[in-house]
């Protein structure tokens, strides 16, 4: 009986173990061990497209250069696009 | 039998603790809400005049820019407009105003005091490419020639340069573009906001 109260407080640290990994700062993204990106430009379409009733279409571009890429013939750098569609019934409250 | 009700009850008692550390964990990753008056003046500086789309945006911006608000028609007020303008402030130009205007001196000396305070700088309807050429004779290297960001004259423009810190801490800038084609003046308002 003695070795229930154990049992049991493992078990509780190990459900508070689950629960503090979401706790933890989220990794950079497209970080490459060794090496460094760093921010250089965005650029912010918005709208790139707007027709109402039926909705409109943002872009966003980021640019990032990579630092220490060990050549002296190319500098690198990462884009990243992300493409958001809005629909009509978020962005003017239409039934579309 | 009481052993095991204290076990229990402890158990309880750790979950509960370890899980209000977690949560304020949680809360303390949590990003800011976006406040552009937060700490600063939040002020709107126009330039042009108050016609177009540009006039009627101003009118959807001073509704989210509650700090002061200064109107400038003439070239020799942006030397006092740039003192009002901290990183909160919007600054938007009627692209109209700046026809016949890029290279002057008072103009690039205004960007030249305005752009480090990373604050939003707009132009809406008409020639907004022109505010490209002019913010590139304060920044030279923005865009290499023929290379207008809004060349085909969008009927929203924006610049705001970027301060960053490098890897190894030193201070780095870049520049943040928007080019919109809103279909009203609350969508230009909206996209202005949320821009950056």
């Amino acid at each position: 009986m003695k070795a229930r109260a154990p049992r049991v407080l493992v078990a509780a640290l190990l459900l508070s173990a689950l629960a503090f990994p979401m706790t933890m700062p989220v990794a950079t993204a497209l970080h490459i061990p060794g090496h460094d990106l760093v921010w250089v430009r965005d650029y912010t379409f918005a709208p790139y497209l707007a027709n109402s009733p039926y909705g409109k279409l943002n872009i966003l571009v980021t640019i990032l250069k990579l630092l220490h890429d060990t050549t002296s013939s190319y500098d690198w750098y990462f884009y990243e696009f992300q493409v958001q569609s809005v629909p009509g019934k978020v962005a003017y409250s239409s039934n579309w | 039998m009481f052993m095991r009700i204290r076990a229990a009850v402890g158990a309880v008692v750790v979950v509960i603790a370890l899980g209000l550390v977690a949560l304020a964990g949680l809360v303390s990753h949590q990003a800011p809400v976006s406040n552009p008056t937060a700490s600063g003046n939040g002020a709107v500086v126009f330039v042009g005049a108050l016609s177009g789309l540009a006039g009627e945006t101003l009118v959807f911006l001073k509704s989210r820019y509650p700090g002061p608000s200064l109107e400038v028609t003439e070239i020799a007020g942006l030397p006092n407009a740039a003192t009002k303008v901290d990183y909160s402030s919007i600054v938007v130009f009627n692209s109209d105003w700046l026809v016949g205007k890029v290279g002057d001196v008072a103009l690039t000396n205004f960007f030249k005091t305005i752009l480090p305070t990373e604050v939003k700088v707009v132009a809406l309807g008409g020639h907004t490419s022109l505010l490209f050429d002019a913010i590139k004779q304060a920044r030279d290297g923005i865009f290499a020639d023929g290379r207008n960001p809004a060349f085909n004259d969008p009927p929203l423009a924006g610049y705001k340069l970027k301060h960053v810190t490098g890897p190894d801490g030193t201070p780095l800038y870049g520049d943040s573009i928007l080019i919109g084609r809103p279909g009203s003046a609350p969508e230009a308002a909206d996209s202005i906001v949320n821009w950056g």
